[in-house]
């Protein structure tokens, strides 16, 4: 079983012929997809009359380790008939770190106010919130009024919980949630509407 | 019988004629031409030229500029007389992004080459420059895509 970035670099080299087809199909070429050309096989074959073109698709970070396994198929399929051997370099997608000032503080005030949330409250005996931490984003949609963002983060709580009768004690746990929240930026960053807010506190359930 | 092609790939930052560094630049460049040549003979007749700078990330130097400074420094090395230069192009790459690379006519060691260093993470700079006869007397218009 290949890994996620395996499966990430087939899913580009994938699009990446699509793309390829696409043009090279306007252009009156007839399509091979994964192409025997003599011993070897290109990622796309493109033919019309008089022309052969072989088109290697590679993922930018794997050129170098089969730059030598491309130079020599290249050698071979230029004598099996192709015209011109072309190689489409694929770029992974650029990661990109998101820090949106003040959503944690902002969501906690949504946790807390008026009261604590009931799925926070009923965890233990007197819990109360810490801080919310950890966020992770799936999606930030931005205008000029308002943000929205869809993912999650831990609520780090505390709580009591009784001894009985051997002294109680005071417990600190992290508790996951996912939401989907717009956010409004003045006059103070704030929660202005929830879409989701799902708590998980299975971890407690008794 | 036609003259091979010289090529020389390089990966060194390609630095502006005014730029303090740019002097240490060009004779980087024409040290590496010296050995690459070995000795052969230099170009004369009608000749082109073809710089392609692969660079990753933003880069602020412009292309046109690129051909001018390797053209001053293989001079004397490489050929004898720029004004011999009858087609020049110079392309600018962002490795960051995707491309198509023709792989047709290099020769099987010098492909290799060239896609190791491309695809080295390490390399911030690929500058190839190719010098070779030019036999036609083909005047193309239009889009230089092809």
């Amino acid at each position: 079983m290949g890994t996620l970035n395996e499966h990430l670099l087939q899913y580009l080299e994938r699009a990446r012929v699509d793309e390829l087809s696409d043009d090279l199909r306007s252009k009156g070429y007839k399509l091979t997809p994964n192409a025997t050309v003599g011993a070897f096989q290109v990622s796309l074959l493109a033919e019309k009359p008089g022309q052969r073109l072989a088109y290697e698709v590679v993922a930018s970070d794997q050129l170098q380790e089969m730059s030598e396994a491309i130079a020599a198929k290249r050698n071979a399929v230029l004598t099996s008939g192709i015209n011109r051997f072309l190689i489409s370099v694929v770029s992974l997608p650029k990661t990109t770190e998101v820090d949106i000032y003040g959503l944690p503080e902002a969501i906690r005030a949504e946790l807390e106010t008026p009261t604590l949330h009931s799925d926070l409250a009923t965890i233990g005996q007197d819990t109360k919130l810490l801080s919310v931490r950890e966020p992770e984003y799936d999606s930030v949609a931005i205008d000029s009024f308002k943000l929205r963002v869809v993912g999650s983060a831990l609520a780090s709580i505390t709580f009591i919980e009784p001894g009985f009768g051997m002294g109680d004690d005071e417990v600190t746990a992290d508790v996951p949630f996912d939401f989907d929240i717009v956010f409004a930026y003045a006059p103070d960053f704030k929660v202005k509407t929830v879409h989701h807010l799902a708590i998980d506190a299975s971890e407690f359930d008794s | 019988m036609k003259k091979e092609p010289f090529i020389l790939m390089t990966d060194q930052q390609p630095r502006s004629v005014n730029a303090k560094k740019f002097g240490d630049y060009a004779e980087y460049v024409k040290a590496e031409a010296v050995v690459k040549m070995n000795g052969s003979a230099k170009y004369v007749g009608k000749f082109y030229a073809r710089i392609v700078w692969f660079h990753r990330g933003r880069a602020t130097t412009d292309a046109d500029n690129i051909a001018k400074r390797h053209i001053d420094a293989l001079r004397g090395v490489v050929f004898v007389d720029d004004a011999a230069i009858s087609k020049c192009l110079t392309h600018r790459v962002d490795l960051s992004e995707s491309y198509v690379l023709d792989g047709t006519s290099l020769g099987e060691k010098e492909l290799q080459r060239l896609l190791a260093m491309l695809g080295d993470p390490a390399r911030k700079h690929v500058v190839y420059a190719e010098i070779g006869e030019s036999a036609t007397s083909q005047v193309q218009l239009g889009p230089v895509e092809e």
